[in-house]
């Protein structure tokens, strides 16, 4: 009887990691609901390549922009596939990342080499990305960058890889922009900042731009925080945020620091006038039922908010749609990034007329995705910089959270109908109610 | 500032020693590394969840069910699966087996709750959530983090207790001391290891329910908070009771302190470099018995 138990939770063990290997290395095509595609497999479909954290403490990270994917690939296939390709429909595959560069350049080699996919997309944290960068440039197949920032990724000549949304440049660019605008309408209101963000190459490259941005305009950097992404408590943080108080706290945080700071903010009373956060785990679509209306007050630089879709009537049922398919969640920044670097993909296929990668690649390079295209939900043209591969029409716009909502406010000519800016952002946070 | 560091550090200490507890236990008595520490602790969690959505207990009270629950588990795991391993590897110096099995157990946990629940983050809200309450000279702390180590701290005396002045945990320490002397002397040795991995699996469900009244829970969430209990077993020494918590105040003051002087990030790494030098000049921890 004790050997029949221990066999058959042996058994079950084993199952579930092969189950799981399936779910997150591959098994996933386009054959399961969840994967967004119509059902066809074998040698009539185009595989394309996903590669996010899946297991691990950021396995929660990249979930938006893998279900904006899904939902882009299921739209292709539901108005016929690829037409160039005879109607070919795409199938995703799924490789684990866990984070780690490593772990994220071998399943990069094997979905490449034995999946045989035609492009990648992926893979959030940047220095994974970049790892990825690596091997995409040797095996000679595209890659869409999604949801990694990192500036590293943009610099020198990037033949084999393109990014559609902000780089970090562009995020700080506009956090410095900001505070300028702050500083001209009320003189003198933002002397000091606090930067705080999280110890990987995303946050530190946000850093030393803040660092020399904040130099260039006057701000005074009172307090320098970097922090592990599995740090448990930040009180001390806040402690030194409270004592030197600063008028602005720019922050690099992933979902689960971003939220533990915001408890943090609220139980010790704590409230900047600006707190500018930078379209990473405040943009998660778990953020607001986690926190509530906690953040409200906080501002986002994102590319891309919701209120995009309210100026393009035309694309507003991209995000109902969305809504209806997983049950009520919004389409968040992170989900756009998703959908358009599928969306790219597809388009480089149905311009190139052939699944191999190298003529996919020069096809995506070669990219100009006017603003009215019908799948376009960036308020700005999608083409790519010959050398680095990034989209130089790529400009983030900042949002505010208001009554548990991002509104877009900054620059005021995105502003949608009657929303407008709150300055200090502190006083709509439950902390001054 | 420094008066506020101090007692932070000392209640997430605390918190960190009740951590460490279980996997301290565990080892002590039994020898055994238990690298699926970080996954029970993350089902109890789950566990606690589960009973304030479903039936609206109060996260405190579902002590009484994570417990017994984890408890059963432990000893279940350990009498069904850790027993064959162990009386077929007890002669062998180097029980990879066992190392191998409780590796095992934690990443098919982690992965069996990936595919149920997914890597949404979970919160349980309370009243007291976002509650700080005045500990002196102006300064604030958590309400919730307060009680973790009230909680923290009653748990490690009744484990000493436990240990020191019951007869149960006199046969425990007993086993782990010398197996056969014990088993000599009438004690079921096997029995005591069925209940240390028991006590050892409860201890973590003690942990889970205290960190998930302020921590985000998902099924990463064990190898986020699990791993300072290996430092602190390292550092308070094997088998200790009263060295593991001496242990996590040292790691929650160095953390805190690290932070409040430097960063948070080094105040974390502070740590590490402590268990580095424990490992180098002290391997049997600040308590530990000479092996």
């Amino acid at each position: 009887m004790k050997k029949l138990l221990a066999v058959l939770l042996t058994c079950a063990m084993v199952f579930s990691l092969a189950a799981c290997g399936a779910d997150a290395s591959g098994g996933g095509g386009a054959a399961s609901p969840g994967s967004g595609g119509s059902g066809a497999s074998g040698g009539d479909v185009i595989k394309l390549g996903v590669l996010f954290p899946y297991t691990g403490s950021a396995a929660a990270v990249a979930e938006d922009a893998q279900k904006g994917m899904e939902f882009a690939v299921s739209e292709i296939n539901d108005r016929g596939g690829i037409a160039s390709l005879g109607g070919k429909k795409i199938e995703l595959y799924y490789g684990d990342t866990q984070s780690n560069e490593e772990a994220a350049a071998t399943e990069a080699e094997r979905l490449i080499a034995e999946v045989g996919v035609s492009a990648l997309m992926g893979c959030y944290q940047s220095a994974v990305t970049a790892s990825v960068q690596t091997v995409c440039e040797k095996y000679k197949v595209p890659l869409a960058i999604t949801c990694s920032t990192g500036d590293i990724l943009t610099e020198g000549e990037k033949p084999y890889s393109v990014t559609i949304h902000e780089q970090n440049q562009d995020t700080t660019k506009t956090h410095a922009q900001f505070i300028e605008d702050m500083n001209e309408k009320e003189p003198g209101c933002i002397k000091t900042a606090a930067i705080l963000y999280q110890n990987d190459d995303w946050g530190q490259s946000l850093s030393d731009q803040w660092k020399e941005r904040l130099a260039d305009i006057g701000v005074e950097i009172v307090v320098d925080e970097v922090f592990a992404q599995d740090v448990t408590d930040l009180t001390t943080v806040v402690t030194k945020l409270v004592e030197k108080k600063p008028d602005v706290v720019l922050n690099a945080c992933y979902f689960q620091s971003m939220v533990l700071l915001t408890q943090t903010f609220v139980g010790m009373g704590y409230e900047p006038k600006a707190m500018l956060c930078s379209s990473s785990g405040e943009t998660d679509n778990d953020f607001i039922p986690t926190v509530g209306n906690n953040a409200d007050g906080f501002f986002t630089v994102s590319g891309w908010g919701e209120d995009v879709l309210l100026s393009m009537p035309d694309k507003q049922w991209i995000g109902e749609e969305y809504k209806e398919r997983y049950d009520g969640e919004h389409y968040t920044a992170e989900s756009a990034a998703g959908w358009a670097a599928a969306m790219v993909i597809c388009e480089g296929l149905e311009a190139a007329g052939t699944e191999d990668p190298e003529a996919l690649n020069a096809a995506i390079r070669g990219l100009v995705i006017p603003t009215d295209a019908w799948w376009n939900i960036y308020p700005y043209e999608i083409s790519f910089d010959p050398v680095t591969g990034k989209n130089m029409n790529a400009i983030p716009v900042m949002g505010q959270f208001q009554d548990t909502k991002i509104k877009l406010i900054y620059p005021e000519t995105i502003q949608a109908e009657g929303t407008e800016l709150v300055f200090p952002g502190s006083e709509l946070s439950p902390v001054n109610q | 500032m420094y008066y506020e560091t101090l007692i932070l550090g000392l209640v997430m200490g605390c918190i960190y020693s009740v951590t460490a507890l279980g996997v301290n236990i565990i080892y002590g008595i039994m020898q055994i590394v238990n690298w699926a520490h970080g996954s029970i602790l993350m089902i109890s969690m789950f566990i606690v969840y589960g009973a304030v959505v479903l039936l609206g207990m109060n996260p405190y009270l579902t002590l009484i069910l994570a417990v017994p629950i984890m408890f059963g588990f432990g000893y279940a795991f350990q009498h069904i699966v850790i027993r064959p391993l162990f009386l077929r590897e007890k002669a062998d110096s180097n029980p990879v087996g066992l190392l191998l099995c409780t590796a095992g157990l934690g990443i098919a946990l982690e992965n069996i709750m990936l595919m149920i629940f997914k890597s949404t983050p979970r919160s349980i809200s309370m009243d007291i959530s976002l509650t700080y309450v005045p500990i002196g000279f102006g300064r604030k702390l958590s309400l919730v983090k307060i009680i973790g180590a009230g909680i923290a701290v009653a748990v490690v005396a009744i484990v000493w207790i436990y240990m020191n002045k019951t007869y149960p945990g006199k046969a425990l320490r007993a086993t782990s001391q010398d197996r056969e002397a014990a088993q000599m002397m009438g004690i079921n040795v096997l029995q005591c290891y069925n209940v240390a991995f028991g006590i050892g699996c409860a201890i973590c469900a003690v942990a889970g329910v205290i960190f998930s009244t302020f921590y985000t829970i998902t099924p990463s969430v064990g190898t986020t908070i699990g791993s300072k209990a290996f430092i602190i077993l390292v550092l308070g020494g094997k088998g200790s009771v009263g060295g593991c918590l001496i242990a996590g105040l040292i790691i929650g003051l160095v953390e805190a302190f690290g932070g409040l002087f430097f960063d948070s990030y080094t105040g974390q790494m502070l740590c590490f470099v402590i268990f580095v030098l424990m490992l180098y000049f002290k391997p049997n921890g600040l308590f530990g018995k000479k092996v």
